[in-house]
């Protein structure tokens, strides 16, 4: 439905030149749920903008079901007026000077469709009916709360039935109850619906809960396309993995010493032992690697467990109580790996405990990988 | 790509001349376009006629030969150029020091000082700048006669003696008159400059152990140079352009300045000496151009010591003890002398057969007749018409215009539209008794149905008052985000539609504040129209000067009544819809 080849976008500021968006290339299924995700300034807004075509980008093509919507070889720019899409903003940009009605009717005001105003009344009402603002046609626009603002933002981006659905960080100003409630709610009206979306997001967990596909954007490059599980379990490099944006993980390096096979399981000595994991396609003996283990698949005990898998005793460097679990950091010779116990483990600052790593639990990336990824 | 690709390749969609005009380039190309022309074929003709030998029956030669510096030798051999430079330097200067006494004093005593009332004074000191400068100066000239002056009589029954202690017809009463009038707007910058102060700044030094004195003179004063320099000069700017007060006071005693000069040589003299006026009007363009460059600066250096912008952080006020009451009868007695005084020396008159100073007579004579002329006197009532047509159309027109150029400006931020901010600034530096000539050479050079009505004036005075409107548009623009047009662009408006659904009705209310703002100043402001004036194209600004010579002093009075009532409606209307102290567009 939606196909972007690489597009590429600069801007001008006062301290110079800004790469805003990097050879940028995806696809997006007709009825997908497509999120670009990212830290700030990483792009993801700006691709978003190019598709709505807010923004003129310097190279590259985009496709909107088989129109092309700019192409630089070609020379085609479409302005966003004629493009189709239907875009949910940030701030909402709810005119404040026209009623809820105005408001969402205005697609329709704008672009004769060849629908009288009765019709036009009709659709309006059932589309505050899909977003559960049934009955607020009257209400001025400044008369309305955050979490209303927001679902008149999407019935007047829904009213035009459009294309493609774009979504520019549209809970970002909720407070936490009502993202929660609106990200189950958005995603299952947009899967109802079978709209295309474009959904862009700093926020991992509303990514995972709401998309088909993630892509994952660092300075204005892709940096992995996938599922949630697969960005989750398989990042591709150190950033898609690391603290604070995917979840948080351990990474040890380590160098892959042989039984590479067809099941594409081989044996990687690492800091913290021998681990049998999947290595990356294409690796062979020899090789260095990164291994990083979710705090959550790190098992510890008291007890020295049996069983393979890296098995080394540690020491509690800090535990902290989070109610939930235990945040704790456990000393292993120059490494400090962190874990997740349970709240009734009752561990304190300087305990001995074994740390077993799974090598199922691992992914495996390559050492270029990261270094390309500029950690 | 060039603007005629762009006019190719908007043509070439299905919507034709309606896609041509909402495409964001086109429009852009087109206005600045507009702009350019407006700002810079009046001074190109200017510039280009200094060095030509230009005379009635010759008035363009537009061949590339016949340069000469003729223009130039005539004015450097004329001794009126010297003394009327003098004239104006000292003029400008003297008027520019009595604004800054009352302005400046005031603006200190409202915020720095624990004087009582001093919170009304903002809603005060706007009254006078409705005063027209022409109304202004004939009342003081009533005033200050040597014969019939009210003051001069009241010095006569004082003293009993028959010598008049006030010479209207004088530098000292021009620049009296002329320093009332600037004071509202000093008063205006230079309370801003110091309420946008740091109060911590101050209060440092307190703490280090400094008294008042020295805090005032080894901080506040250091720190408000910038400002004080700043405003002074484009204060002093202000006063070598202006006109009204020079025409009534100075010229009958033989005192020009620029202004009144050009006016003479181009309107009076017979045959016109258009070739100094050439000269006299560039070098007044260059000096307020270099003035306000100048301006700029200082209030860039102004702005780096202004840390506090916001509400909340109010500077130490001064506890001036007895003086209270002083400081606040200051500015009760300039009240008195910029409006009040004034005003009822021109509503005693308005009601008079004919003019007298006051006695029992007169007192028994009083009459309605001159306000009932006002609705019969047919070149009157042509006057009133044609200034209701004028300011309507320039002060709907300007805020139109200018609400294009600022959405460019403000929004578009291309190369191109920074172009275009910097012309549409441009007639802000040109004196309006320069645009008025520029813009009569401009069309008395080729055959065309404009000079001569009323059109003439309007396309003088929009491009004269369009940098004043984009000061109301540029602030109406920048408050609407921007995501507001991106969510109409994307809901299918183009951008006509964009501006016309989205864009002027939230910034209505500055747009109306401003459109009455320049009908405001289109109704006030003489200097172009005195030039440029045929009768048939009489304003009423022009209407009082005919009416002065003609001696119908109650009809000036009841006419005079009639704006300045007028005119504070207006004011009012746009002062509630603005509400905001920010906007101060200078005259």
């Amino acid at each position: 439905m939606i196909k972007v080849t690489n597009l590429s976008k600069r801007f001008v500021t006062d301290r110079g030149e800004v790469k805003a968006v990097v050879g940028v290339t995806f696809d997006v299924p007709k009825g997908a749920f497509f999120t670009l995700l990212g830290p700030s300034g990483c792009g993801k807004s700006t691709t978003l903008r190019c598709l709505a075509g807010l923004e003129k980008p310097e190279q590259g093509e985009i496709i909107i079901g088989d129109t092309v919507m700019y192409s630089s070889e070609k020379g085609i720019s479409v302005p966003p007026d004629r493009r189709d899409a239907g875009m949910v903003f940030q701030s909402y940009a709810i005119w404040p000077h026209m009623k809820v009605f105005d408001n969402v009717a205005f697609p329709l005001q704008v672009k004769s469709k060849g629908l009288n105003s009765a019709q036009i009344r009709e659709k309006v009402k059932k589309t505050l009916e899909l977003v559960r603002m049934e009955g607020y046609e009257d209400r001025p626009a400044t008369q309305l709360s955050g979490g209303q603002q927001q679902r008149v933002a999407m019935a007047r981006a829904l009213l035009q039935e459009p294309r493609v659905l774009l979504m520019d960080e549209p809970l970002s100003n909720l407070d936490a109850k009502l993202r929660e409630q609106m990200r189950v709610e958005v995603r299952d009206l947009v899967h109802r619906l079978g709209l295309t979306t474009v959904y862009v997001t700093h926020d991992q967990l509303e990514a995972f809960a709401m998309s088909t596909k993630i892509a994952v954007m660092f300075e204005g490059r892709i940096v992995q396309i996938g599922t949630p599980w697969e960005i989750y379990t398989q990042p591709a490099n150190k950033f898609v993995a690391v603290a604070d944006f995917v979840g948080l993980a351990n990474f040890f390096e380590g160098k892959v010493v042989g039984g590479v096979g067809a099941s594409g399981r081989g044996t990687i000595e690492t800091t913290m032992g021998t681990l049998e994991c999947t290595v990356p396609e294409g690796m062979s003996t020899g090789g260095k690697v990164l291994i990083s283990a979710r705090p959550e698949v790190v098992q510890v005990s008291r007890e020295k467990p049996s069983g393979g898998g890296a098995i080394m005793l540690g020491e509690v460097e800090r535990a902290i109580f989070l109610g939930e679990y235990f945040d704790v950091r456990i000393r292993i010779g120059a490494e400090t790996v962190r874990a997740r116990l349970g709240p009734y483990f009752e561990v304190k600052d300087g305990d001995k405990l074994y740390v077993q790593i799974a090598g199922s639990s691992c992914s495996v990336m390559r050492s270029e990988s990261v270094a390309s990824a500029k950690q | 790509m060039t603007a005629f690709a762009s006019l190719r390749g908007a043509l070439s969609t299905r919507e034709g001349w309606a896609g041509l005009l909402s495409s964001r380039r086109f429009v852009l190309v087109l206005v600045t376009i507009v702009v350019g022309a407006l700002a810079l074929i009046p001074l190109f003709f200017l510039v280009w006629d200094s060095f030509k030998d230009v005379r009635i029956g010759n008035i363009f030669d537009p061949s590339l030969t016949n340069f000469t510096l003729k223009n130039f030798r005539d004015v450097a051999a004329d001794p009126r150029a010297f003394m009327m430079l003098g004239n104006s330097f000292i003029f400008a200067f003297a008027s520019m020091t009595v604004a800054f006494l009352f302005g400046g004093g005031i603006a200190f005593i409202v915020e720095r000082t624990n004087a009582p009332l001093r919170n009304v004074a903002y809603g005060l000191m706007f009254i006078p700048l409705i005063m027209p400068g022409m109304i202004k100066a004939v009342a003081w000239v009533l005033l200050l006669s040597p014969q019939m002056g009210l003051l001069n009589k009241l010095w006569f029954a004082i003293s009993g003696s028959a010598d008049p202690v006030f010479q209207a017809y004088s530098l000292p009463a021009m620049v009296w008159v002329e320093g009332l009038s600037m004071s509202p707007l000093t008063f205006l910058m230079l309370g801003a400059a110091l309420r946008t102060m740091d109060p911590s700044l101050e209060e440092a030094a307190y703490t280090a152990g400094s008294g008042r004195a020295r805090v005032l003179f080894r901080i506040t004063l250091p720190l408000m140079t910038p400002a004080l320099a700043g405003i002074g000069l484009l204060q002093f700017v202000r006063g070598l352009e202006t006109f009204e007060v020079p025409l009534l006071m100075g010229m009958p005693a033989g005192i020009p300045v620029f202004s009144t000069q050009i006016y003479w040589i181009v309107r009076e003299v017979s045959p016109p000496e258009y070739g100094i006026g050439f000269i006299y009007g560039l070098t007044v363009i260059v000096l307020a151009m270099a003035g306000l460059l100048l301006y700029q600066k200082m209030m860039g250096r102004a702005g780096q010591y202004a840390t506090v912008t916001g509400k909340g952080y109010r500077p130490r006020l001064i506890d001036i003890g007895r003086w209270r009451w002083a400081a606040t009868g200051f500015i009760l007695f300039f009240l008195f002398c910029a409006v009040i005084l004034p005003f009822l020396v021109l509503l005693y008159s308005s009601f008079l057969p004919f003019y007298q100073v006051p006695s029992a007579r007169a007192w028994s004579a009083l009459t309605l007749q001159n306000y009932q002329e006002l609705f019969t006197r047919p070149d009157i009532v042509m006057a009133l018409k044609n200034t209701a047509i004028l300011s309507s159309i320039v002060s709907v027109g300007a805020v139109l215009m200018a609400t294009m150029v600022s959405w460019m400006v403000v929004r578009l931020r291309t190369k191109a539209s920074r172009i275009l901010d910097g012309l549409v600034f441009v007639p802000y530096a040109i004196p309006g008794i320069a645009m008025g000539f520029a813009f009569m050479i401009v069309f008395l050079s080729f055959p065309n149905p404009i000079y001569g009505t009323i059109w003439i004036l309007v396309l003088c005075y929009f491009t004269s008052f369009l940098p004043t409107a984009t000061r109301f548009t540029h602030a109406g623009v920048a408050q609407i985000k921007a995501e507001l047009e991106e969510a109409s662009a994307v809901s299918g408006a183009n951008l006509l539609t964009t501006l016309r659904r989205i864009v002027i009705p939230l910034m209505l209310p500055s747009l109306v504040a401003g459109a009455l703002y320049i009908f405001l100043l289109t109704v006030k402001v003489m200097s172009a129209a005195a030039i440029l004036f045929t009768p048939k194209t009489i304003v009423v600004a022009t209407m009082l000067f005919q009416l002065w010579n003609q001696g119908s002093i109650p009809q000036v009075g009841s006419l005079s009544v009639l704006i300045i009532m007028a005119g504070t409606i207006l004011t009012i209307v746009s002062r509630k819809l603005s509400q905001r102290r920010a906007i101060v567009a200078e005259v």
